[in-house]
């Protein structure tokens, strides 16, 4: 069988993105076996592609691309079931009467407690949350990446992010990080 | 073009931006004035970027694993398949089969059988049949070892003998019907057609072995539909 080398100017590009690669997988899988085989076939595949990728564009964004397409195409049947939202319950902002109204709460909370929230997102949610706020990367990107508008980028993201605030508050609650602000549910 | 001075729902809507410094430096400039005066988008603009630090911080929890890092590394280095074995797959199983269980009666006289949709026709004269089989499989040391095998051709209502030859189950003729032909072959009950094989000689294809045969006789049913192969799944084929 035939094999290519992996050219150098491959390596020093996208070697420098497996952490995002990877937690990406691993926010999209749910897994980390999963995530694991996810970011080799991805990287595999990015080098069969590497011809095509345009020198100086943002390689980051490009591998993040063809991550997730790969997961949609292979691993669709895995996918964790959606988590029912209720669209109507989209959490207000604080107001002054809040007992925190400053968000100090969030910093209380340890890491995984802030992931299995994250984790709990339905997947479209999930995703732009996971490559905007925690990834960092760019609304444009993220657009092209998942191939919708960016404007679509963004309301899913204010979705996702009220949403999970709404969660990590009750969350706060229930712990006792925060008083109750409302009657027991 | 400036929009001064902002309430708070233009401001709500630009805080996004702000924090992005996307305003232009009026903008910048009003929205600052506001949140100095107003103390609901103050907060609201605190708590925001509270959840964002938090969630930027949990993001970071982890890195790529350094043995995953290390396999890339290796992968990349000693290059790679032109093609991967999920597109290789995806290609193969564009071209439909039948579905044949290759069986035969192993060294002490057990029967052996396994499904195969690698079974093609290979020449004329000498009539020469092909059989292609993963060298992992229990049938590739029995027909390495031996001669006389059966390639059963499977009909449209035994998609599960075909399961049920194609699993990890070590008793596969548990309850099932088949004759023994000829002395050293194995008829599956209901096929379409089998065919009476000698191996020949056989050759080593990566990860499996193809088998040449010789095909000594065999029996065709006159009426039926052929069980079909295509992209990973069963199909029923007409009966012409």
């Amino acid at each position: 069988m035939s094999t290519t080398l992996a050219p150098a100017s491959f390596e020093a590009e996208a070697l420098p993105h497996l952490d995002t690669l990877y937690r990406v997988a691993l926010r999209l899988t749910g897994d980390p076996s999963t995530a694991e085989d996810l970011v080799q076939e991805t990287m595999l595949k990015a080098l069969r592609a590497w011809p095509s990728f345009l020198p100086g564009s943002n390689a980051r964004a490009w591998l993040v691309t063809i991550l997730r397409n790969q997961f949609i195409n292979q691993w669709r049947a895995h996918r964790r079931a959606p988590t029912e939202v209720d669209f109507e319950a989209l959490p207000d902002l604080p107001n002054t009467s809040d007992p925190d109204p400053e968000g100090r709460f969030f910093r209380e909370l340890v890491d995984d407690e802030v992931l299995e929230a994250v984790d709990a997102l339905p997947a479209e949610f999930r995703e732009v949350l996971v490559l905007s706020d925690m990834e960092g990367l760019p609304y444009n990107d993220i657009a092209a990446a998942l191939g919708i508008p960016v404007g679509t980028v963004k309301s899913r993201l204010f979705r996702a992010r009220r949403i999970l605030q709404g969660r990590l508050r009750r969350y706060a609650e229930m712990t006792g990080l925060l008083p109750t602000s409302q009657a027991a549910e | 073009m400036t929009t001064l001075p902002f309430d708070c729902e233009a401001v709500l809507e630009r805080l996004d931006a702000f924090r992005h410094h996307e305003l232009s430096p009026e903008e910048t400039r009003a929205l600052e004035r506001h949140l100095d005066a107003c103390r609901r988008c103050l907060h609201a603009e605190q708590f925001e970027r509270a959840f964002l630090e938090r969630l930027k911080a949990a993001g970071l929890h982890c890195g790529c694993p350094e043995a995953l890092r290390d396999r890339i590394r290796e992968r990349l280095a000693s290059g790679l398949p032109a093609i991967d074995s999920f597109e290789f797959r995806r290609l193969c199983g564009r071209f439909v089969t039948g579905v044949t269980v290759v069986t035969m009666f192993d060294a002490e006289d057990r029967p052996v059988g396994m499904t195969a949709n690698s079974f093609a026709s290979a020449s004329l004269d000498p009539p020469l049949i092909s059989v292609t089989v993963d060298c992992a499989a229990t049938l590739h040391d029995v027909l390495v070892a031996g001669t006389a095998f059966t390639v059963n051709i499977l009909e449209a209502k035994q998609e599960s003998l075909s399961r049920r030859f194609s699993t990890g189950d070590d008793d596969r003729f548990d309850g099932l019907g088949w004759q023994r032909v000829e002395e050293h072959h194995l008829v599956l009950d209901g096929v379409l057609a089998h065919l009476r094989c000698e191996k020949v000689s056989s050759c080593r294809a990566g990860d499996h072995t193809i088998f040449i045969a010789r095909v000594l006789g065999g029996d065709v049913t006159e009426h039926g539909r052929p069980l079909l192969y295509y992209r990973g799944g069963y199909a029923e084929g007409e009966e012409l």
